[in-house]
């Protein structure tokens, strides 16, 4: 297997199994991908995905929103009644109607995201990073109580104060969560910017970190890998990369990308994705773009 | 910082229609593109016109490297070429690109070499080959990254070194096989490159960096608020469909729904202020906001939208609009377009 070293930029190989990472996919396409305006998945179309994601190796499946209603809570029951060796995720805001709706669902994974900027933190909910402190404390201690396990997402976090960010990761690791999401929510960040932040974040974040990039600056997939590369340990992807606005960082890309330059694996099965694919653009309505890496009919690797 | 574009040269490649391509060659000045890359044997399969003298300027013809294509060049009117091949470490220049360098140099061709594969090099071969090339007459060196096999952060370390001795004439090509391809150029920006390969929405048999994205990116992330771009999502589009490829809704900075807003938590947010959940304006581009209503909507986008036609909702007629919408969204699998929802709005009164 060819591998980069990032410090020369030279192409080498590495025989032995010394410096082989493994990190894990947060398969977010039936969540933030089904997210895009237009989009809907029935429940069955949301079983098959999360069939055909877990056989493919994704270690988690985040896969909706049970608030949103009854289709949302129909589909999550479906997908939690057939095994599955992925966690079935369910995405909640920090508030007690979310984590009772998804405690309903049978959901035992729960995902409580909260917003880390004070911009979002002020502008968009009108309260101080105290009310969000206090917020998350009592939303993890509820879904806690119900013996879930628990993973925090920092909204927003690319434009958050970095020790708020870390002050929230220390509230959720002494309360027991997984890991925690660091969302740049607004696909802002530049790969350089990435380096610079998780390089210093890494070391002083209790959880490990999932990297979750959204793609207005077609950056979301490099982001990704930057990060990745700089310890973050876990990354949220699409299939096909769909997602809000300009989408999200894409599944096939990131995991090919992992494989090829970097030697990190993901215990992905690479050979899934064209079945991946298909289901997808199919259940959406939609079509790939030629150009698509990896996916993409008018793209040539040779 | 100066482009090179590649769309042109995907378009020839897939057929597009040559009545086209004057268009485009002046939407591309438009987008301020400082040379457009086309492959020679396309242009002469393609029966294209003697190159004009504005066209000599602004065109380079792409050859592999043998003296009777730098013929060819000449014949169909090309003044700037760009021999683009791949080298082995450790072997130096072949004779046949010698005898093509030289014939280019007798016609006073202004010439770019291209190493295809040139991450396999050291620095020091590199700076080498550039020492023989530059005394035969080439003055620009393009660095191609034809395996995308990098990533920006190697790519600044290796052109931030190549830079110090090619400071004049280094032009940065990567391809996008993992996605990176616009990453890696904003990688050689970093570094200092001042001509990179790109393409509109990053077209190309293997790929390119997106320009509309390399251009917003400079804007946005990296100050330079003087860059002109309110026209941006408008002439690419143009360039798209001019050269016969289909823009996606959904393609970062141009695409025609990137600021449509669906889910609930999202909607109600950009209502209060659009930074919170948009990284620019999109104003910026050229393109406006859309409000969808569907399965993710919330109360917050319906009343905005009865709102947008002068209705005020109480909260019970939004509450059941909501439920309607919804059920509606799933079973239809679409948003639901602005006519059927004053429809199901009319209809409330028959329950």
């Amino acid at each position: 297997m060819a591998i980069i070293s990032i410090e020369s930029g030279t192409i080498g190989r590495v025989d032995g199994m010394k410096h082989i990472r493994t990190i894990s996919i947060v398969d977010t396409t039936l969540r933030d991908g089904e997210q895009s305006p237009g989009i809907v998945f029935s429940a069955q179309d949301k079983l098959m995905i999360a069939k055909a994601l877990d056989q493919a190796g994704v270690a988690f499946i985040e896969a909706g929103m049970p608030i949103m209603g009854d289709e949302e809570q129909e589909a999550m029951k479906l997908i939690l009644s057939v095994p599955l060796k992925g966690k079935v995720i369910a995405w909640n805001r920090a508030f007690k109607e979310d984590i009772l709706a998804s405690i309903a669902c049978g959901c035992s994974y729960v995902h409580i995201s909260v917003p880390v900027s004070d911009l979002h933190i002020q502008r968009k909910i009108n309260k101080s990073r105290e009310w969000v402190i206090r917020q998350l404390k009592q939303a993890i201690d509820l879904a806690r109580s119900f013996g879930c396990m628990v993973t925090v997402g920092a909204e927003d976090a690319s434009r958050a104060d970095m020790e708020f960010f870390l002050q929230v990761a220390d509230v959720a690791a002494k309360m027991g969560a997984l890991h925690i999401r660091y969302a740049d929510t607004v696909g802002c960040l530049t790969p350089f910017a990435v380096h610079d932040i998780f390089h210093k974040l890494i070391p002083r974040c209790p959880l490990p970190i999932e990297v979750h990039m959204h793609n207005d600056f077609g950056l979301a997939g490099a982001n990704t890998l930057v990060a990745l590369e700089a310890g973050a340990a876990l990354a949220s992807a699409t299939i096909a990369g769909i997602g809000e606005r300009a989408g999200n960082a894409g599944l096939e890309e990131v995991v090919c990308a992992l494989h090829c330059l970097y030697g990190i694996h993901t215990g992905m099965d690479v050979s899934a994705f064209k079945k991946l694919n298909e289901l997808v653009m199919q259940a959406s309505n939609r079509s790939i773009y030629p150009y698509k890496p990896i996916i993409g009919s008018g793209f040539l690797l040779a | 910082m100066i482009w090179a574009d590649q769309s042109l040269s995907e378009g020839l490649r897939i057929g597009m229609d040559k009545g086209n391509v004057n268009s485009i060659l002046q939407l591309l000045q438009s987008l301020q593109v400082g040379v457009i890359d086309v492959r020679v044997k396309d242009w002469h399969k393609d029966k294209m016109p003697l190159l004009s003298r504005q066209q000599q300027n602004q065109i380079r013809g792409r050859i592999s490297g043998t003296a009777w294509e730098v013929a060819l060049a000449y014949k169909l009117g090309f003044k700037k070429i760009m021999i683009a091949c791949r080298l082995s470490p450790g072997e130096g220049l072949s004779k046949k690109l010698h005898e093509a360098l030289l014939a280019a140099q007798k016609l006073n061709m202004n010439i770019g070499l291209c190493i295809e594969n040139a991450s396999v090099f050291s620095i020091e071969e590199l700076e080498g080959l550039w020492r023989d090339v530059s005394t035969m007459g080439a003055t620009t060196f393009i660095y191609s990254d034809g395996d995308s096999l990098l990533n920006p952060l190697s790519i600044s370390r290796i052109l931030t070194l190549l830079v110090q001795s090619i400071p004049l004439g280094l032009e940065f090509h990567g391809h996008n096989a993992y996605g990176l391809a616009t990453a890696n150029a904003v990688g050689a920006m970093q570094a200092g490159v001042k001509c990179i390969a790109a393409a509109v929405a990053g077209v190309g048999r293997q790929g390119h960096a997106a320009i509309e994205e390399v251009i917003m990116i400079r804007k946005q992330l990296y100050g330079e608020k003087e860059l002109k771009t309110m026209d941006l999502a408008h002439r690419c589009s143009q360039i798209l469909s001019g050269i016969g490829v289909e823009l996606s809704g959904t393609k970062a900075i141009i695409g025609q729904n990137i600021f449509a807003h669906e889910s609930g938590i999202h909607v109600d947010g950009v209502l209060k202020e659009p930074q919170l959940y948009e990284p620019f304006s999109p104003e910026e581009v050229g393109l406006s906001r859309k409000l969808i209503i569907g399965k993710h909507s919330g109360t917050a986008s319906i009343q905005a939208k009865f709102r947008h036609w002068n209705v005020t909702l109480s909260a019970l007629d939004t509450k059941k609009l909501l439920k309607k919408v919804r059920n509606l969204a799933v079973r239809k699998k679409k948003s639901v377009d602005d006519d059927i929802l004053w429809q199901l709005y009319q209809s409330r009164v028959v329950q």
